[in-house]
């Protein structure tokens, strides 16, 4: 490579010489170029373009030392490069940078923007900063590379010549060298903007993947929460259904053991009033908390570890170190976390929460969602506690009205009944005034009445009595005695000796009889006969007579004689009539 | 008062008619008439008695009334009254006369 | 004043004497008949009015029938009827002594015992004193009667 040693006027002669000259010239200057763009082009980093090209733009030009300085104004910083240079001016040189740059990167005085691609040559006197710069160096160059930064290219002592005026072609080729490495730059600085940018990137990157996984540990701790939400949300619709204190506390429990993890629980009522005690416990037995004792010691002692010196009505309190102050009280498992709860003075109770299935303790946010839980749970207690006061209320009065109704049933039945024995009295106490008026007045019935009841008594007393007589006389069932006539009597009595014997009572007797008869009347017939007719042969004919319409007294003597088997016993027809109507005797 | 008079008065009258055997008349009586042959009287101290001849015997029921008379009442509804006279029964039977019984000493 | 006096000693005082009176007497003539319906039957038999198949039965229920009647006079309940039916019977007692004294029956009356006094025209005229004052009772109210308390109670209880 030569310099431009050939630039002087010439005569016509050497026209085509010179052309050839001139176009040698821009051949090499053409190749120049080409090879500075095509070293430039495979080199990133911005020192080693400076470099190279530094080197590269010296030859052609010509110049012994060369200068170039890559800046940023706006952050006064850059590189400053040089060749041809002691080392120590060199050095000195890099350290005034600063001051380079605020000599010949006046951007502040302009509008604030670069000229970007402009490339301003500068005349060494022009520019202030004589003393910055090597001296002979007075090929100045400044140009934009683009927004930020800025190059200044400084070219010393020519060589030929000695002179510090650069020719017009060395000149246009050093700015087109400048040019090229303008590009070189702008392709290079891209480069490391884009490394700085993708840098960047991967660090954004990084802090975003950190941002993810921060997100996604709040995203678990919200999906607990909902969960949590969304448990009690349904608790509440249970809830709200239930009834039953012990349904509700089980309910509550259970509910509260899935939305905090716990495997084990305790709710309990105490209602000090009523010495009664609501109990629910989950993953653990009872151990006898469901007794009222057992149960005031419990609820007492977690009273006393919340620190509230009084009851006060709807107040949830946590229990401070729940497992030593309810140590002692039954529990059949570990107290992790314990509120004290209480309804009014004399309803209180307590939940009590064993260990996490993970074996964390409670957060303080789970612990503040607990407490206002349990403060809703108040609410359900209480609104179960009044209903089933309401109910019981309920079920009092309607055993009330079931009482009245029966009342008023027996009530009606009892007037009924009364109605009834009223028109009864009043028939009775009719019949009795009739009954009363016939009584004084004569009256048949009574007298059928009283000779049926005679008839009766009579014949019943007769029935009963030892000494009863038959009711129809005995002489109508048996077969009549042999009769005769009073003649034939007569004749048997004066014949054969009969014995007449007369069967009438003794006045009849004593008053008229047969002459020569003897008394023997069926009244006395035993005794008479044993005392005067035993010793009567069987054999003598017995002639017997008297009766009347109401007694044969004949027939009856004439029986009896032939039971005690007297062989000839007569009856006289018509008795003592017929025998007076004879004409025969009589006495007396 | 008179609810209660008229009951026990009609009792008092009923009761009247009703008097038991005398005591003392009970015992066996023996009357030894030649005709008749030896005949034996019973009182018995329930009401009851008998008449006997031999073998035979004549039932009766007894019953003392006022003025020293007993009445025999026979089943067939015969009557005979008996005095009571010196220690001795006067039986009026019909047909027979009067009787004398005296009481056996034991 | 004192015709009002004598009205009531006569009326109701006289009744209740008699009614009492009558009705003891019957219920004492009752008494032995009851006891003794044998005799009683051969006493019917021997006033030869009663048909031989109805004595038996009239010697049983005829004392029962002056029991029951006398005591209701005395108690004083139904006494107009009692008194008509003890009337009547004195009616047929008078008519029975009084034909068989026509006969002349030897006959004891038989109202009280057997083995009584032979039957006279007295005994028809004590049947008719009894008689009268059956009547007497049966036309007159008297005091005393169980009736007569019940009446009253009555009217107490229904005004």
């Amino acid at each position: 490579m030569e310099g431009g040693t050939g630039y002087s006027a010439v005569g016509p002669d050497d026209v085509g010489q010179d052309m050839r000259l001139e176009l040698e010239r821009k051949r090499l200057g053409m190749r120049v170029l080409l090879e500075t763009a095509q070293e430039l082009s495979g080199i990133l980093q911005p020192r080693k373009i400076v470099e190279t090209f530094l080197l590269t733009a010296m030859g052609p030009v010509g110049a012994r030392c060369g200068v170039a300085v890559l800046a940023r104004p706006a952050a006064c910083e850059g590189m400053v490069l040089s060749r041809g240079l002691p080392a120590a001016e060199a050095e000195a040189l890099e350290q005034r940078l600063p001051e380079i740059c605020d000599a010949y990167f006046p951007y502040r005085d302009l509008d604030g923007d670069f000229q970007v691609s402009k490339i301003r040559a500068i005349q060494r006197d022009q520019a202030g900063g004589d003393s910055l710069l090597p001296r002979g160096m007075d090929i100045l160059y400044c140009f934009t590379v683009d927004e930020e930064h800025c190059g200044l290219l400084a070219l010393g002592p020519l060589l030929a010549g000695g002179g510090t005026a650069l020719h017009q072609d060395a000149a246009d080729l050093l700015q087109s060298l400048l040019y090229i490495l303008m590009g070189a730059l702008r392709g290079a600085l891209a480069v490391s903007s884009i490394r700085q940018l993708s840098v960047d990137l991967g660090r954004k990157n990084d802090r975003l993947t950190e941002t993810l996984a921060a997100s996604q540990t709040a995203q678990r701790r919200l999906d607990r929460r909902v969960h949590q939400l969304a448990a009690i949300n349904e608790l509440a619709g249970e809830l709200a259904h239930l009834h039953e204190v012990r349904k509700v506390l089980d309910s509550f429990l259970l509910t509260m053991l899935g939305a905090f993890s716990v495997s084990s629980g305790l709710a309990l009522v105490l209602d000090r009033a009523g010495r009664g005690v609501d109990l629910a416990i989950r993953g653990a037995p009872d151990t006898g908390l469901s007794g009222f004792a057992a149960a005031d010691v419990l609820v007492y002692k977690a009273f006393a570890a919340t620190g509230a010196r009084s009851v006060a009505p709807l107040t949830v309190e946590p229990v401070a170190a729940a497992a030593d102050a309810l140590a002692g009280c039954g529990l059949a498992f570990e107290p992790a976390c314990a509120l004290f709860f209480a309804l009014d003075r004399e309803v209180q109770g307590v939940l009590v929460l064993g260990e996490t299935l993970s074996g964390e303790a409670l957060e303080e946010e789970d612990a503040q969602m607990l407490r206002a839980q349990v403060a809703t749970l108040l609410g359900y207690v209480q609104g179960a506690r009044r209903l089933s006061t309401i109910t019981a209320l309920n079920d009092g009065l309607v055993r009330q009205n079931e009482e009245l109704t029966r009342t008023v049933a027996e009530l009606t039945e009892a007037r009924q009944t009364i109605a009834l024995l009223e028109r009864a009295g009043e028939r009775v106490r009719a019949f009795l005034h009739a009954e009363g008026l016939r009584s004084r007045r004569f009256s048949w019935l009574d007298c059928g009445v009283i000779l049926l009841a005679s008839m009766l008594l009579g014949f019943l007393f007769n029935l009963a009595s030892p000494n009863g007589v038959p009711l129809v006389p005995g002489h109508l069932s048996r077969p009549p005695a042999h009769s005769i006539t009073a003649q034939k009597a007569r004749e048997l009595q004066q014949s054969e000796g009969a014995v007449i014997v007369d069967a009438r009572p003794q006045a009849f007797f004593e008053q008229r009889r047969v002459r020569g008869a003897v008394s023997l009347t069926p009244a006395l017939f035993d005794m008479v006969y044993i005392m005067r007719f035993a010793k009567l042969p069987l054999s003598t004919p017995l002639i017997v007579y008297g009766g009347n319409i109401s007694r044969r007294w004949d027939e009856d003597v004439a029986a009896r004689l032939l039971a005690r088997e007297h062989e000839r016993v007569m009856v006289i027809d018509d008795g003592l009539s017929a025998w007076v109507a004879r004409g025969y005797p009589v006495e007396p | 008062m008179s609810r209660r008079v008229f009951p026990a008065l009609a009792l008092a009258l009923l009761l009247a008619g009703c008097r038991g055997p005398v005591e003392g008349l009970e015992g066996d009586y023996e009357c030894e008439r030649v005709d008749t042959g030896p005949a034996r009287l019973t009182l018995r101290p329930d009401g009851g008695g008998a008449l006997c001849v031999g073998a035979e015997e004549a039932p009766f029921r007894w019953e003392a009334r006022g003025n020293g008379v007993v009445l025999l009442h026979t089943r067939q509804g015969g009557v005979i009254k008996v005095r009571l006279g010196a220690g001795a029964l006067e039986l009026d039977m019909p047909g027979t006369g009067g009787m004398t019984f005296r009481k056996t000493v034991k | 004043m004192r015709r009002g006096l004598w009205r009531d000693a006569l009326g109701r005082w006289l009744a209740l004497g008699f009614r009492i009176y009558l009705g003891g007497v019957f219920v004492y003539a009752s008494v032995y008949k009851i006891g003794y319906a044998a005799e009683f039957a051969e006493t019917i038999a021997s006033y030869q009015i009663v048909p031989a198949l109805a004595v038996n039965a009239v010697a049983l229920a005829l004392p029962w029938l002056e029991l029951i009647c006398g005591a209701m006079l005395v108690a004083g309940v139904r006494v107009r009827t009692v008194s008509a039916i003890l009337a009547g019977l004195l009616a047929v007692f008078c008519l029975a002594v009084a034909l068989n004294l026509l006969r002349e029956t030897p006959i004891d009356c038989g109202c009280f015992h057997s083995l009584e006094e032979r039957m006279t025209w007295m005994t028809v005229v004590r049947d008719l004193i009894w008689l009268g004052m059956a009547v007497h009772v049966f036309f007159f109210d008297s005091p005393l009667a169980l009736e007569g308390r019940y009446q009253s109670k009555l009217k107490e209880i229904a005004p």
